[in-house]
């Protein structure tokens, strides 16, 4: 079952210049992306800096105003949603940042930020909302004794755990993992990753993972979609992904990670994409990727290619297939 | 690699910061040599101590930092002895070098980058005759792999993006053709292609220049893609230092076994990552002992009463751990 359907995504940021704030171009930030998350599933969306992944995750948490295109959650669009049913909405889908000292208020104790939530949406008392709220805080991880305490006094590992405590509150169909272990050293990362692969068979939750991280897109997602410049150029089930990957950009990605075992290394061919990615207002003629890709020809640098279904579930934009 | 000369030792250096919550003790007790050509990586999580090794060395430490025992040995001279006057003069960016996580930090945001470079070469080689100063900084732009060094050299640090701007900072670091370049986490601030440009850059610069490199980082994997040998710090402390291969296919202590083990692969696939349980101590309250022990599924009586020495167990290959003593 379909949970949500991102289709045709457009988000371009105006760029304005002088006194009177003219409209002198757009930062195409999105360029028409779609994809589809199945109940119980954790869907990633990877790419680097600039690649539109955070904005789609910005438009589908209705921060930001789509410039095109639907989001349908449950059969519903919902753009255009407001009032009772917006806030239905914002009930359901929760999210988890990359800084959790930035997303929690440190004026308030940990308990009061769990209970937040729940006053704000359910019918309860304040006693009840901090009851349920240190429940919550011992499922994922933290003892009771630091109920009282402010986010200041946490480890960022701690921390991290109260924002994925408070996103759970309302039982959320969907939480937006927006670089959830990014800030965090590694060992603590693993414990994170490991728990939010627990609460999920618990809670029944689908995961939409935004991450620049492969290592940990690898461990955690069911189907992933690398972005390049506002657009997928692939998206396949994970396994598929990493055993086999097709466009020239995602083949580069992975070959760059860093890999800590010293006999693989060996094993793996590195294939480098020279300069930067460039800017998102005027994006490359034909594919984006041209400027860069070694297998460019003459066809990539006039005419953009569609997304190409390749076989399984695996969808490829690239002229070379 | 061939045993060749040392080129920098570091015996029994401590480093405390002093806060208005307590004594933070970064550094203790650290020993080890940095062979002539070799690159040494130093890893580690946060408030390993890491950091503080490299800026001990170009004595470049905060104003609160105590540095409590130790010598940095370079061709003979104790560098912690050395005038503030001959430490600028001669050792921090002539013969020792330091880039960093963000390599603006190596900018001053008034300047171009011409400037900065210019004022580098002119300061420690003596150049002063212009025309040679460009043709200097054109080049060395040239060597970092920038394209059109000449409108680099005219651009304002806030002008580059984190990539071009890294490749700039390294220009800077090796304009003086130092002996040993301390990197800082030179790529954890960019994304995983220009890290992987960035890294190619210095593998190919170190042949070039003959440099001996200490490389920090908390990302093993980067740490199996430059290092020659590798020496894992926690909570201030050298916990193993070995061949980089042979620590990261064989580790000797517990830590970076279970280091090792929680981190997720890009390359291969994991069923179920394991976890180091509980975190990493409060550095103003560091248990006696070692720092491991309340974190280590091996630990034993002694683990808690006393410090282990770093010892050599293997050829080369050194932990500080009970098990093993």
């Amino acid at each position: 079952m379909t949970l949500l359907e991102v289709i045709n995504l457009r988000k371009y940021f105006p760029i304005r210049r002088g006194i009177l704030g003219r409209v002198v171009g757009y930062v195409k930030a999105v360029d028409g992306v779609s994809f589809r998350i199945s109940e119980d599933e954790v869907f990633s969306l990877v790419g680097e800096s600039g690649s539109g992944k955070t904005t789609v995750a910005r438009c589908i948490l209705r921060l930001y105003e789509p410039t095109d295109g639907k989001i349908v959650f449950e059969g519903k669009d919902i753009t255009k949603l407001k009032g009772k049913e917006l806030k239905d909405y914002r009930r359901k889908v929760q999210a988890v940042f990359q800084n959790p000292f930035l997303s929690l208020n440190p004026r308030m104790r940990i308990v009061d930020i769990v209970a937040e939530p729940l006053l704000a949406h359910m019918k309860i008392s304040r006693n009840e909302a901090r009851k349920e709220a240190i429940e919550l805080l011992e499922r994922v991880g933290l003892s009771s004794s630091l109920a009282r305490r402010f986010p200041s006094d946490l480890s960022g590992g701690q921390a991290q755990r109260v924002a994925i405590a408070r996103a759970l509150a309302l039982k959320p169909r969907l939480i937006i993992l927006d670089e959830p272990t990014s800030a965090l050293d590694v060992s603590v990362q693993a414990q994170i990753l490991n728990l939010l692969d627990d609460l999920r068979k618990e809670f029944k939750l689908s995961y939409l993972l935004i991450s620049h991280d492969l290592s940990v897109v690898r461990y955690i997602s069911d189907y992933v979609a690398v972005m390049y410049l506002g657009k997928i150029v692939e998206s396949a089930p994970t396994e598929e992904l990493f055993s086999n990957p097709l466009h020239p950009y995602t083949k580069a990605l992975l070959s760059a990670v860093p890999e800590p075992d010293p006999r693989l290394k060996k094993l793996r061919k590195r294939i480098s994409l020279p300069g930067e990615p460039p800017s998102a207002i005027n994006p490359p003629s034909g594919c984006r990727l041209h400027p860069r890709c070694p297998y460019a020809t003459e066809r990539c640098k006039r005419e953009e290619p569609e997304l190409k279904h390749v076989g399984g579930n695996h969808y490829v934009r690239c002229w070379l297939l | 690699m061939a045993r060749t000369n040392t080129i920098l030792e570091v015996r029994n250096l401590s480093v405390n910061y002093v806060t208005l919550e307590g004594v933070i003790r970064a550094v203790r007790n650290l020993s080890f040599k940095l062979y002539e050509g070799e690159s040494l990586c130093v890893v580690g999580e946060s408030g390993s101590g890491k950091s503080t090794v490299g800026l001990a060395i170009i004595r470049a430490l905060p104003s609160n930092a105590v540095i409590e025992s130790g010598e940095i040995i370079l061709e003979g001279k104790n560098l912690l002895k050395l005038s503030d006057e001959v430490m600028s003069r001669e050792i921090r960016g002539k013969k020792i070098s330091m880039i960093f996580q963000d390599p603006a930090a190596t900018f001053n945001p008034l300047f171009t980058i011409g400037q900065t470079l210019s004022d580098v070469i002119k300061y420690h080689l003596g150049i002063k005759d212009k025309h040679e100063l460009g043709k200097r900084v054109i080049s060395m732009l040239r060597t970092v792999g920038l394209p059109d060094p000449e409108r680099v050299a005219r651009s304002y640090p806030h002008e580059l993006s984190g990539g071009m701007l890294q490749r700039a900072a390294i220009a800077v670091a090796l304009s003086t053709n130092p002996r040993v370049l301390i990197a800082d986490e030179p790529t954890t601030m960019l994304d995983v292609t220009l890290q992987a440009q960035i890294l190619d850059l210095l593998a190919k610069l170190k042949e070039e220049f003959n440099l001996s490199v200490i490389f920090i980082t908390h990302n093993l994997g980067v740490a199996a893609e430059v290092c020659d040998r590798v020496l894992v710090m926690y909570a201030g402390i050298a916990f193993e230092l070995g061949p980089c291969s042979d620590v990261l296919l064989n580790p000797l202590h517990p830590y970076t076994r279970k280091l090792l083990e929680c981190v997720p692969r890009a390359h291969r696939k994991v069923e179920k990552l394991k976890y180091i349980p509980g975190m990493l101590p409060d550095p103003r309250n560091l248990p006696t002992g070692c720092p491991f022990a309340p974190r280590c599924d091996e630990a034993m009586e002694i683990c808690r009463k006393s410090l282990p020495k770093l010892v050599e167990v293997k050829p080369d290959h050194k932990v500080a751990c009970h098990k093993y003593s």
